[in-house]
């Protein structure tokens, strides 16, 4: 058991991994560089622990945000060679012993180095109405709304969610225009349209079914390929079409105006 | 006052990553599945006489021809393919709290797929 | 020039900071409330909470029940006023967090369904999978956006509290994105920035979490309560430190050493049932007994070689394979995933190599019930605040109910002394210059000082755990004083060679360091002085509990000359007088 952790000492002493670093300081730089390091290889280190290495033995000045080190606070994700990748659950012997190359992750402005400005994620939770608009208002005297194992089923893949904007990386439609409202965002407006206590699906649809909404998705699909929590953004998208489309037909075959 | 530093995408940003290029080449197919149609608008066009319909159908028997609608097959049921495969993405089914898994849902479209091929080519060579 | 001016500002974007921004918002509208975090809210370590939250709810509980296990888990050092009103509003606070959209998991019925927890006579806890502190996070997170009187400051880093006329009127922080210096005046200020697990060398916390708001009380003249207990989770993975949660024996795992044998009975927390007996896994029994009594258990299974030990260091097992991948994915499917990532262990087939690891500050900010410091204007809630409810050992699943319960109460208190004061923006303007001037000569206008931070970080760290580790003895203890005290000087004068603003992490985790220090010196002082043994605090050289003189809160107090000086306040005793702590039996 554990032979990843147990094997490494003894005999890795000397081995290193070169690591391949964008860099960039708005101050002084107008275009980017890429500086390299030796780092020490372990087996059970991960590209986290490779950065922070560097930045504690050889340049204090290298820029980028982590905390929790376990895969749920949602901060230290960067392109790992080309993919965006949580960097505390990326493995070093994964690539050796090949260079690793780190670069913040793609589709977004850089502030410095690895840290990218996500302004523009926090704007578009607040247009999509991420929280509970209650169907019946509820007073909490009478407890908790009730909601079968089957109805939280409905929306809790979509709840997990967190916003460390890989899926943003990984999308080309966003990337090509960022006014798209993207796959978290959208994921996270159907995680409460599903939800049996919510009643404001409509409220919603004025961003989630407009052109910036699902009906800007060419399903590339690669969102929910690279989400590290199986949020699966790019099925609460396409359900998101299929609402918008059914919704449509019913207005107007129903011109009554039933919903 | 510091500045973000903006990375626009290439001209050929699809042949970055493969999960880019895959998506690209579904998308391609689906311009055969298009055309496709609108071939057979104009093979239903010409049946409107014997003669046209037959003048057409020595036309479908050139290599061109034949070459051509091997080419649309392949695209077609490679567009076919991924798009079933990605068909549970839309269509989430649920057995009581759990999910019924992706490739379950998949392979029932491809099995109905299957059937409605089979009862099409009974049709036309029974 | 003009600051921007908040009726309420909370420094801290995490469970306690976003329930007091939200309880403000929600009864006074009228108010401006400020929420100033260094990293963004959802962020917050909160997130990384997993096993669940108590609050009695089922019939077969009663409200006594859960106070009898808060105090005697507690050693009998809470204040039982305050737990007491802490039981009364916890199942109102989480049914709160209910209508806000909080995934809880449910029974058939479509109740909220509870599982059992570590010294509990009686199952209580709520949960979400074992993910409940990251869906409590982001449930309040994103109900917070629809309120918009609360105005964010994320990344923004606090590092002075501004005291004027002898009230809490402001803070000194710098917008880490473009390096500005700025104050930020406020009527009444809630510091909600969690604990300081970073001062030890292997912890379950964050990299944030450095202690910030004790040490800025601290600094502002306010007294640190009960900073000597310090609560070591018995299963963290070795090597990360990575918390297994706590529902994983809730569930029913086990604790095995390296004889494979479930080594707690030896340590008079009970008789062990086999794993298929229907009443396994007992209550407040073996893998349920408290969490400093498992991790004790665990330094004597060391001391007398019961333990593995191999290049991950030493460690037992935490044994869930007899629950089967079936219940493993449902009940805890992030305790799957986290040892199959980071210890290459699959626990449906494999045990989980596991050992103790600091997880939780008991103490912090005094504070009276209503969130309130002696400092007029101050209030803190959540774990850098000390009501005290957790007295030395902390229950657990009642630190994410304590968030809360006391993050509502602080904002409503505040937000009461809010409308009762004014602000002297002009004179915190001026006061704060003389903070800013020194940031500016530690970096931007300054030369590079001396101290390098990892190396007197790595010094810190293990100095803690020498001498306030599981087992404290006189010796070791003034020794770590006296290291943190050379230490205390080094960090006046620390190396930055960042010379940026924008976003210098550098400068940020120079003025941690700082906050780490003072913390530390804080803990190790009031561990010194407490010269007993009770809950989390054990000292080798007096075992036993003496409540004639210890049965008080220590207060480590800020001298003149920088040097706390401890005292001690009495505990509130209402309906429990001290008795044995008892598991097992």
């Amino acid at each position: 058991m554990a032979s990843n952790a147990a094997t490494t000492n003894g005999s890795g002493a000397e081995k290193t991994i070169t690591l391949e670093v964008f860099r960039y300081l708005p101050d002084e730089d107008s275009e980017p560089r890429y500086d390299t390091y030796e780092v020490p290889y372990k087996q059970e280190w991960v590209v986290l622990d490779a950065l922070n290495w560097i930045k504690d033995n050889v340049d204090g000045s290298l820029t980028y945000r982590w905390s929790c080190r376990m895969a749920v606070c949602g901060s230290c994700g960067m392109m790992v060679n080309g993919e965006p990748e949580l960097t505390c659950s990326s493995f070093l012997r994964d690539h050796y012993p090949n260079k690793i190359r780190v670069e913040p992750l793609s589709h977004f402005p850089v502030m410095r180095d690895l840290v990218i400005n996500m302004d523009d994620f926090m704007h578009k939770m607040e247009d999509v109405k991420t929280w509970l608009i209650p169907k019946e208002p509820r007073n909490l005297e009478d407890g908790e709304y009730r909601q079968s194992p089957a109805e939280l089923a409905e929306y809790k893949d979509f709840s997990m969610c967190i916003n460390c904007m890989l899926c943003y990386s990984a999308c080309p439609v966003y990337g090509l225009d960022s006014t798209f409202v993207g796959p978290a965002a959208l994921a996270l407006g159907q995680r409460y349209n599903l939800d049996s206590r919510d009643g404001a699906e409509d409220e919603r649809a004025d961003v989630i079914q407009s052109d910036h909404g699902v009906w800007h998705c060419t399903f590339v699909g690669a969102c929910s390929k690279v989400c590290p929590k199986s949020v699966d953004p790019a099925g609460a998208i396409q359900m998101g079409k299929v609402k918008g489309t059914t919704d449509w037909i019913k207005s107007k075959l129903l011109p009554w105006g039933s919903k | 006052m510091s500045k973000d530093y903006i990375r626009p995408m290439s001209k050929t940003w699809y042949m970055e990553r493969s999960y880019w290029r895959r998506f690209m080449v579904r998308e391609l197919t689906s311009a055969f599945v298009a055309i496709y149609c609108v071939f057979l608008l104009y093979a239903a066009y010409q049946a409107k006489s014997a003669d046209s319909f037959s003048v057409f159908f020595e036309y479908l028997k050139k290599p061109a021809s034949l070459i051509w609608h091997f080419v649309v097959f392949l695209m077609v049921t490679w567009h076919t393919i991924t798009w079933f495969a990605a068909a549970p993405k839309a269509l989430r089914v649920y057995k009581g709290e759990d999910r019924v898994p992706e490739p379950i849902v998949a392979g029932a479209h491809f099995a109905a797929w299957l059937v409605v091929s089979l009862v099409v080519a009974w049709l036309v060579m029974g | 020039m003009t600051i921007p001016v908040h009726d309420v500002l909370i420094v801290g974007g995490g469970g306690a900071g976003l329930r007091a921004a939200i309880a403000i918002a929600e009864t006074s509208p009228e108010l401006s409330v400020a929420v100033v975090s260094k990293v963004y809210p959802m962020r917050s370590h909160t997130v990384s909470a997993e096993g669940g939250s108590a609050a009695v709810i089922k019939d077969e509980d009663s409200l006594d029940h859960h106070c009898n296990d808060t105090i005697g888990g507690g050693d009998w050092l809470c204040d039982q006023d305050a737990v007491e009103l802490f039981v009364n509003e916890a199942p109102k606070e989480l049914t709160q967090l209910e209508h806000w959209g909080c995934p809880w998991s449910r029974e058939p019925d479509g109740s909220v369904a509870v599982r059992p927890f570590g010294g509990m006579k009686i199952k209580r806890t709520w949960f979400a999978a074992d993910k409940t502190g990251f869906h409590m996070l982001h449930t309040l997170f994103q109900t917070s956006l629809k309120y918009d009187p609360v105005k964010r400051y994320d990344e923004w880093f606090v590092f002075d509290l501004i005291v004027q006329d002898g009230r809490c009127q402001g803070v000194a922080a710098i917008e880490q994105k473009t390096g500005r210096l700025q104050t930020i005046a406020a009527k009444a200020v809630i510091l909600c920035t969690g604990g300081a697990g970073r001062i030890f060398p292997f912890t379950t916390n964050a990299a944030i979490k450095n202690g910030d708001g004790m040490a800025l009380a601290y600094r502002a003249g306010v007294p640190l309560k009960d900073m000597e207990f310090v609560q070591y989770h018995p299963t963290g993975l070795p090597g990360t430190g990575i918390l297994i949660t706590e529902a994983s024996r809730g569930e029913g795992g086990i604790l095995l050493n390296k004889h494979g044998r479930r080594y707690l009975q030896d340590h008079d927390l009970g008789t062990p049932l086999d794993v298929n007996d229907p009443n396994h896994p007992q209550l407040k029994s073996m893998e349920l007994g408290p969490r400093d009594r498992l991790s004790q258990a665990f330094y004597h299974e060391r001391e007398t070689g019961n333990v593995f030990e191999d290049a991950m260091g030493t460690y037992v097992h935490l044994d869930v394979t007899h629950l089967g991948e079936k219940k493993i994915n449902k009940k805890i499917p992030f305790v799957r995933a986290t040892a199959k990532n980071y210890a290459g262990v699959d626990c449906v087939h494999e045990p989980i190599p596991v050992r103790p690891v600091v997880h939780y500050m008991m103490g912090g900010v005094h504070t009276d019930i209503h969130g309130a410091t002696p400092l007029p204007g101050l209030y803190a809630a959540g774990e850098c605040a000390c009501v005290s409810i957790n007295g030395a050992n902390r229950l657990g699943s009642n630190s994410l109910t304590e968030l809360l319960v006391f993050g509502r109460r602080a904002g409503a208190s505040a937000a009461a002394f809010a409308k009762e004061n004014s602000v002297d923006a002009d004179a915190v303007e001026s006061q704060a210059q003389a903070r800013a001037d020194r940031i500016k000569s530690m970096y931007a206008e300054g030369k590079e000082g001396e101290g390098a931070i990892a190396e007197i970080r790595d010094a810190l760290v293990d100095t803690t755990e020498e001498g306030a580790g599981i087992y404290r003895e006189q010796k070791k203890l003034d020794a770590t004083c006296e290291v943190i005290r050379e230490l205390k000087a080094r960090v006046k004068d620390l190396k930055v060679t960042d010379r940026s603003k924008t976003f210098n992490t550098q400068l940020t985790s120079a003025l941690e360091l700082e906050f780490m220090v003072d913390t530390a010196e804080a803990l190790a002082f009031s561990a010194a002085a407490r010269k007993e043994s009770r809950g989390a605090h054990q000292r080798l050289d007096h075992p036993e509990r003496d409540d004639d003189k210890y049965m008080r809160h220590s207060m480590a107090h800020r001298k003149e000359d920088g040097d706390p000086k401890i005292d001690y306040l009495d505990v509130v005793i209402t309906r429990w007088p001290p008795g044995d702590r008892v598991y097992g039996k």
